[in-house]
């Protein structure tokens, strides 16, 4: 009996099958009512998925949500923090150096005052006359001399080369001279807190800088007070 | 993997470059096997089109959506029960002829035209094709919710025999089961599952 029913809804009836089916459906209620049965499941079936299909295509209509993917925004995300920090180091690099050299210039020699009657110059003498006269290199030379000969006048021949260093933009080398000076002794202590805090500045290390300039503001004697307010300022 | 990204590929093709021709047969096997971007896909192409016909005979614009979307489930069912496998023209055009059948069944019921005097194709199945529960009888409706109520393995086997018109045999080899038998059997005892259900009621 289900066997033909089957057949029937395979659409797999043989023509003698077909004569049988009319005859059964004629004949047996029981045949007649499953049958009629099995159609009205189908048409329910039908409607049943044709609602289910047709709520999966209204999802198409619906604004779309946007969905923010995570995963998907990460490598904007970097993109965005790396250009943000290299906009922060260039912003406070470009910073730092723009202060630097609006605040640098070289300690002018106080030490020997070129004089042009002296005809036998101390060693001394040469050595800031070539400070004096931008002969850094000969300078320097001299004043590594006068330092080893010269105990007393170490701390601020010191300071010389520190500005020597810091003109031919070696900034490392002048903060390890200018720290040592700090170690050694209490005197010139402004000049070596001043040029060290623009060493600093030099290296871009604002945070340092900023510490230095702090030391040197409670300083009584400074030969830069202004600017080191201001310096500060600018540092904030 | 490789078929998932063949599958992939078309879908990309033609989702992105319509000019680009994906074969129609593809179309209609990822429609068969129900895939969500290709229906989209379909489904967002053709609306515009179907939209100017509709517009023509002055359809408001909710019924016109809805006839839409039973054209598009008209489309996917025909799909499923294999009636597309030998398409001559595009999916497109299939559908766009359903679509017009659709909107003139339409205006037929509301009597604003004499469906017998226009020419217009016929399409198999489409006749007393409904999507509401109110073309159900009382018995119907208690069968719907019943066959709702099935589990998922019961519903299959149903879904495939009276939705897709699968022959035994296939749904066997789809559904992975041992012999015919086995598969008659539980097909049976899913009916009288039904049958129960109603019973109580």
């Amino acid at each position: 009996m289900n066997e033909l029913i089957a057949k029937y809804f395979e659409n797999t009836l043989s023509d003698t099958d077909k004569v049988l089916f009319e005859k059964q459906i004629l004949e047996d209620d029981t045949f007649k009512s499953e049958f009629e049965f099995q159609k009205e499941l189908q048409k329910s079936i039908q409607v049943s998925e044709r609602q289910k299909i047709k709520s999966s295509l209204q999802q198409f209509e619906k604004p779309k949500v946007i969905m923010f993917n995570l995963k998907r925004l990460y490598p904007y995300v970097a993109i965005l923090v790396l250009f943000f920090s290299l906009w922060i180091i260039f912003k406070n690099d470009s910073n730092t150096q723009d202060l630097y050299t609006e605040y640098f210039s070289m300690y002018p020699n106080v030490v020997e005052p070129i004089s042009r009657s002296s005809n036998e110059k101390s060693l001394k003498q040469e050595a800031f006359e070539n400070y004096e006269l931008g002969n850094y290199n000969k300078a320097l030379f001299d004043f590594e001399v006068l330092k080893t000969s010269n105990e007393s006048d170490r701390d601020i021949i010191n300071i010389y080369k520190a500005n020597i260093y810091l003109y031919s933009k070696n900034p490392e080398k002048a903060i390890i001279i200018l720290k040592e000076n700090l170690e050694e002794s209490n005197e010139w202590m402004d000049k070596n807190l001043w040029y060290l805090s623009l060493a600093y500045l030099k290296l871009g290390n604002s945070k340092k800088a900023k510490e230095t300039l702090l030391l040197l503001s409670k300083e009584t004697n400074n030969f830069k007070k202004q600017e080191t307010l201001s310096l500060l300022n600018s540092l904030k | 993997l490789k078929s998932k990204l063949v599958k992939l590929i078309f879908v990309k093709v033609y989702f992105y470059s319509p000019k680009i021709l994906m074969s129609e047969k593809h179309i209609v096997e990822l429609i068969k096997s129900n895939h969500d971007p290709t229906i989209q896909s379909v489904y967002l192409k053709n609306k515009l089109p179907f939209f100017k016909i509709a517009n023509g005979y002055k359809i408001p614009n909710e019924v016109a959506l809805d006839i839409y979307q039973d054209s598009i489930v008209a489309l996917i069912e025909n799909v499923r029960k294999g009636k597309v496998d030998d398409l001559k023209s595009s999916i497109n055009t299939y559908l766009l002829a359903i679509g017009k059948f659709m909107i003139f069944k339409y205006l037929k019921s509301k009597k604003y035209v004499d469906l017998d005097s226009v020419k217009i194709e016929n399409i198999e199945g489409l006749d007393a094709f409904s999507v509401e529960n109110e073309s159900l009888n009382l018995r119907e409706l208690m069968l719907k919710k019943a066959y709702e109520s099935l589990g998922e393995q019961c519903k299959k086997i149903l879904n495939l025999f009276y939705f897709e018109n699968k022959k035994l045999d296939d749904i066997q080899a789809i559904l992975n089961y041992e012999n015919k038998d086995v598969l008659k059997s539980q097909k049976s005892r899913c009916i009288s599952h039904l049958k129960k259900i109603i019973k109580e009621k």
